[in-house]
């Protein structure tokens, strides 16, 4: 099992966020595990009439063990996600035995992944609004309960945001450019793509479809 | 001059142990814990994957450790709250009393196992009041240890409370 290690980070990176919805059922069996009998997480009229919030408070340190699992999730994924750690020419097995790769090797691990369970998968090239440079995302589509269902293993960008730009069997089909000899110097390029108003939340459980 | 939420008797605790105690660690409970949270690592339930990840057997959540020292509490023993203050030295604020979670900084050195024995003690470093956007409120500070039963140290923790009229 791969994970990222101290070296893989840099101050200023982002986390992939964690999104929680906490209920009553959750703050309950928190308040059980950690023997805690303060009536402001479980009793509303207490809560409301003697102290004067809104309802039950959510825990403080339910709060900060969501955080270190918001840390621990992303470090202990079973891919990680490093620039620079791959070559084009890598395929599904490499990216699986290295542990590591780019967004177009996570994509290429679930295109064969799919495939070896019969599920017919294709690769997508994508604009990735919430993403840093936003442009040429890799990810892909599985053909599940009749449909083309969006799926991204780097988590980086909601997919309700994700704008096709191509779909292929591989990246080879999907590449904004392929070099077939000599030498190309990429000078720059700027495209932009934006959600309008928020950026939508992906909860990831969910199946989505892109247009 | 308004009347301070903290009187002397417990400004005066300030620098003291305000409570020690020791429990065992248990596999099942800091399990429960995980599940509440959510949090499936399998770390704290794969014993085959913490050995491979270098540890002799499924490890204790960091986190969960501050729990496994709690004793019993006696339900005529709580505060009207239904809290307990036997862990943070019982400290009463009469004119500042609802309380809530403040903040947590804790420093792991070493993991706890199944059946480890910890023994925590915890020290008062400051109990001060202060002006909040809402009003006036008290802010306690602890400082804890927590040793397991080779005497080493496992994690030191520096946790806060708020408390207000």
């Amino acid at each position: 099992m791969t994970q990222l290690f101290y070296d893989d980070v840099e101050p200023g990176d982002e986390l992939p966020p964690l999104t929680v919805t906490v209920d009553e059922t959750q703050m309950f069996f928190f308040s059980a595990a950690t023997y805690n009998g303060h009536r402001i997480h479980y009793d509303k009229q207490w809560a409301r009439d003697v102290e004067g919030y809104d309802d039950v408070l959510v825990q403080g340190p339910l709060q900060a063990a969501l955080l270190a699992r918001a840390i621990t999730d992303w470090i202990g994924r079973r891919l990680a996600y490093v620039l620079g750690s791959s070559a084009p020419t890598d395929g599904a097995v490499d990216t699986l035995m290295a542990g590591q790769g780019v967004c177009r090797d996570f994509a290429h691990l679930g295109v064969t992944i799919c495939r070896g369970l019969d599920i017919p998968a294709r690769a997508v090239a994508v604009y990735a609004p919430g993403l840093w440079p936003m442009d040429f995302h890799a990810v892909f589509e599985a053909y599940t309960g009749d449909a083309w269902h969006v799926h991204d293993a780097t988590r980086l960008a909601p997919r309700q945001g994700l704008v096709r730009i191509a779909t292929g069997r591989d990246a080879a089909d999907t590449a904004f450019a392929t070099v077939i000899g000599g030498r190309a110097e990429l000078r720059s390029t700027e495209i932009t793509a934006v959600a309008d108003g928020a950026l939508p939340e992906d909860r990831w459980d969910l199946p989505v479809i892109l247009p | 001059m308004t009347e301070s939420l903290i009187d002397a008797e417990t400004a005066a605790r300030v620098g003291t142990v305000a409570a020690t105690a020791t429990g065992e660690v248990i596999r099942r409970d800091w399990q429960r814990w995980a599940a509440a949270v959510g949090d499936d690592n399998p770390l704290w339930f794969d014993p085959d994957y913490a050995r491979a990840n270098g540890y002799r057997d499924v490890i204790c959540p960091p986190l969960y450790l501050q729990y496994a020292v709690l004793g019993v509490a006696s339900l005529s023993s709580l505060r009207p709250d239904g809290s307990s203050g036997a862990v943070s030295g019982s400290l009463s604020f009469p004119n500042a009393p609802r309380r809530m979670a403040g903040g947590e900084s804790t420093r792991f050195h070493l993991p706890a196992y199944h059946r480890d024995e910890i023994e925590m003690v915890r020290t008062i470093s400051s109990i001060v009041e202060k002006q909040g956007r809402s009003g006036r409120f008290v802010l306690v500070t602890w400082h804890t240890v927590y040793r397991n039963q080779n005497r080493e140290l496992v994690a030191e923790a520096t946790t806060s409370m708020i408390a207000r009229p």
